[in-house]
């Protein structure tokens, strides 16, 4: 762990220093440059220099249905045919180092990877009709096949306030269908962060948190940390099947905007694809620790009984903003809910089919986000109460029992605090590097109030993680981008191991990003 | 004991980022005329890499307004050829700059000239309203060596959104965004080329279009017969615009006017097409 952290800071000062020796001038670079080819534009037009962070015209563009209300927002303006073809690709490779640590024990790895590449096609089909599709293919890890996966793939009929005797040029009313990335507080998909998720937006109670990476590293599927199941795997961070209405409009009054996002979300595709209980083969049985469930070592404990259903859930989003957008200008406040049922019922002539409805047990989550900007920095964060019924934990029929079969615990609503809070700072010249550079640093937190069983401790699987980065810009045109990019992590995983200890991790990316 | 090894590292960059501080480049700029969406000033710069090496130029550089106008008048852009290239017909030259660019630039660059030491560029900041919510940046340079006139353009209609990379622009002219959609149309006593980009040159797009005009000839009085029709460039068809013609600024004006009608409500987008189709037509 002492070498990793000592090679982790001798890298990220390396890369700095190399940095500002050979690539003194430099530039911006963004994300969908498909985009960039269409308008001519180079990517700062719509992301702040840290691609692919979306600047406050990048975000109304988006809004808008990927319209800036003129001619060549068409497909079938003249001067499109030019080599146009609103496809584009971007992905991420380069040398990691990741390790991991549980109740003394620890793993690491170390080397270069590639992660997924994303085809990214987005656009208008006519005017105030527009889509999105994003397929990606993932790299195989080791233990683990290459995958590929439509993420997103989505329709948009913008400005519908014109049916109902409205002005054409507003867009108060849009309706999007199919499956897309939530109105999240801070988007995900657009965060400059490569290796390292919003812990709030996938945190599940039970299953200890593992950060994400290139690598594929997770300890605990090596069975050395403790869980209890949870047949809700709804992630606010997760693309979501469903319908949503959004509107935008400019408010005078502030100078900023009013947004608001309502989603129906399709629940059916809801696995219980929860970690099972695991007590370890050769372990010791820890009487007296909310961990042991009494069984023999090496047993599996629990069934998942919930994976299907038909469900739905609503997600809402509100901001405000002062002064601009809130990105690179002005201040902004919002609000978000969610209220959703995780189906807990099997199908009853298929085991392991998908579920029917019924049985279906709540979870709510509530919080609100605030982003502030000065000069060339933007601090953003968001808070969130989340609480999972605890009818979803008794659907799993663990026994809430301790060493030696006695019932100690009972199932009962799991409830925690989430949280994160990012500064982005992408400076015009720096005295030395010169400029096309971002920094950026996120706290994220998961401070749990209950757990699902209370045999587990309250602050059992409390998360701390620190992430830290800079992007340099070496190259961008209206065709490319091509960016090299160093981030490293570090969290603790409070009392998740099977003796009660913190999981530890960290890791070390530097590699390049580009999109084409 | 001995320093630790992060330590060791984080003092060892620090002295790297130190050293390389001390050959920053300082600038020392003087306004000729600075407006909200233009300027011309005079600018001593020093440890400046692609544009050091001319520290020495000839100036002051007395040209009248007449001369500048004429000369800027014969500045033409063209699309840089990329891979698209392949798959679409080549791109006609366009003017440099508009009636009004080269009506404000006549007058001031005159002025700038005739004051600028032999250690000064003379830049220059420009706007045009772009896109809705977009504008574009044009930013350069100009000095003079000899018997030619030099003319760099950093920044030529780069696309901004963001007022703090226009302030970036508006603070040093001379930087480039590293972003070159265009390329010069050189033509008669003219020739141009691609600098500096340092080592890494052109995977940084750093490389700046920069246009030699051989103004002794350039501005020798043509013969009746040359007179009748502009400079040989690359695509004869296009012709300079005269500030005298003034159509650009009515038609931007009433271009301003029909999106303000159509923002108001007063006029549909249809109707708004249509009024903006026939204002470009006659311009």
């Amino acid at each position: 762990m002492k070498t990793i952290r000592v090679l982790t800071i001798g890298l990220f000062v390396a890369v700095i220093g190399i940095l500002s020796g050979l690539v003194q001038d430099v530039r911006d670079a963004q994300a969908i440059p498909a985009f960039a080819r269409k308008y001519d534009f180079s990517c700062n037009v719509c992301h702040v220099p840290g691609f692919p962070k979306l600047n406050d015209l990048g975000n109304i563009f988006r809004d808008q249905g990927y319209q800036l209300g003129a001619d060549n927002d068409l497909p079938t303006f003249e001067a499109l045919g030019k080599g146009f073809w609103p496809v584009s690709f971007r992905t991420t490779a380069g040398y990691e180092l990741a390790s991991q640590r549980v109740d003394g024990g620890d793993v690491t790895t170390g080397g270069v990877w590639s992660g997924a590449l994303d085809i990214l096609s987005f656009g208008t089909l006519h005017r105030n009709i527009s889509y999105g599709i994003v397929f990606t293919g993932a790299t195989a890890t080791p233990g683990s096949g290459g995958t590929i996966d439509l993420e997103s793939a989505f329709t948009r009929v913008l400005n519908l306030e014109r049916f109902l005797g409205g002005p054409t040029n507003t867009y108060l009313m849009n309706l999007k269908v199919g499956k897309f990335e939530l109105d999240l507080p801070f988007s995900e998909k657009r965060s400059p962060t490569l290796n390292d998720a919003f812990v709030m937006y996938h945190y599940i109670a039970g299953t200890p948190w593992v950060q994400t990476t290139l690598a594929g590293l997770n300890v605990t599927s090596a069975g050395v940390t403790a869980n209890y199941l949870n047949p809700n795997q709804f992630a606010l961070g997760a693309n979501q099947p469903g319908i949503e209405f959004t509107g935008i409009t400019k408010t005078d009054v502030t100078g900023g905007y009013f947004r608001y996002s309502l989603a129906g979300l399709t629940n059916n595709f809801n696995t219980c694809a929860g970690p099972t209980a695991f007590n370890p083969a050769g372990a010791p049985n820890p009487a007296g620790t909310p961990f042991s469930n009494g069984a023999s070592p090496g047993n599996s404990l629990g069934t998942c009984t919930g994976n299907g259903g038909h469900n739905f859930n609503v997600y809402g989003h509100v901001t405000q903003s002062f002064g601009g957008y809130g990105v690179v200008q002005g201040q902004r406040i919002g609000a978000l809910f969610l209220y959703g049922k995780a189906p807990t019922l099997d199908n009853p002539i298929c085991p392991g089919c998908a579920g029917t409805q019924g049985n279906s047990k709540d979870f709510t989550r509530v919080g609100g986000d605030a982003s502030l900007t000065y000069g060339s920095m933007n601090l953003f964060g968001a808070y969130m109460y989340a609480r999972d019924s605890a009818g979803l934990f008794a659907a799993t029929q663990m026994a809430p029992i301790n060493a030696g079969g006695v019932t100690n615990g009972v199932f009962q609503n799991a409830a925690w605090h989430g949280g994160f809070a990012e500064l982005d700072w992408y400076p015009n010249q720096l005295p030395v590097l010169g400029s096309g550079y971002l920094f950026g640093y996120r706290y994220d937190l998961i401070q749990n109030v209950r757990q699902g069983i209370s045999s587990f401790p309250n602050h059992y699987n409390n998360v701390d993680s620190h992430t830290f980065l800079v992007r340099d810009y070496i190259h961008q045109s209206t065709r490319t981008d091509f960016v090299l990019h160093a981030e490293f992590n570090f969290y603790r995983d409070k009392g998740v191991g099977v003796n009660g200890g913190d999981l530890k991790g960290q890791s070390m990316l530097v590699g390049f990003d580009w999109a084409f | 004991m001995g320093p630790r090894p992060p330590f060791l590292i984080v003092s060892a960059v620090t002295l790297i980022l130190a050293c390389q501080s001390c050959t920053g480049l300082s600038r020392i700029e003087s306004p000729v005329q600075e407006e909200p969406d233009r300027f011309v000033r005079v600018e001593a710069r020093h440890g400046d890499s692609p544009h050091e090496g001319f520290t020495r130029f000839d100036h002051p550089f007395p040209l009248s307004v007449q001369d500048w106008n004429r000369i800027l008048q014969n500045v033409w852009m063209q699309r840089e050829p990329g891979l698209m290239a392949l798959l679409a017909s080549q791109e006609s030259s366009i003017p440099a700059f508009s009636a009004d660019e080269i009506a404000f630039l006549s007058k001031w660059l005159n002025r700038a000239f005739k004051h600028a030491h032999a250690d000064e560029w003379v830049v220059f900041g420009l706007i045009r309203a772009g896109s809705p919510g977009v504008t574009e940046i044009t930013t350069g340079g100009w000095f003079v060596e000899g018997d030619r006139l030099y003319l760099r353009f950093t920044n030529y209609r780069y696309a901004v959104s963001m007022a703090s990379i226009k302030d970036q622009l508006w603070d040093d002219p001379l930087h480039s965004m590293g972003v070159r959609v265009y390329i010069f149309a050189p033509g008669d006593n003219q020739s141009a080329a691609l600098i500096g980009g340092g080592q890494l040159g052109d995977l940084r797009g750093t490389s700046i279009p920069q246009l030699a005009i051989d103004y002794g000839g350039f501005l020798t009085p043509p013969s009746p017969a040359k007179a009748a029709k502009p400079a040989q460039r690359s695509d004869p068809t296009q012709q300079a615009v005269s500030p005298e013609q003034g159509s650009g600024s009515d038609a931007a004006q009433k271009l301003r006017e029909l999106k303000q009608l159509r923002d108001d409500g007063i006029i549909t987008e249809e109707e708004y097409r249509t009024k903006k189709k026939q204002v470009l037509d006659r311009y």
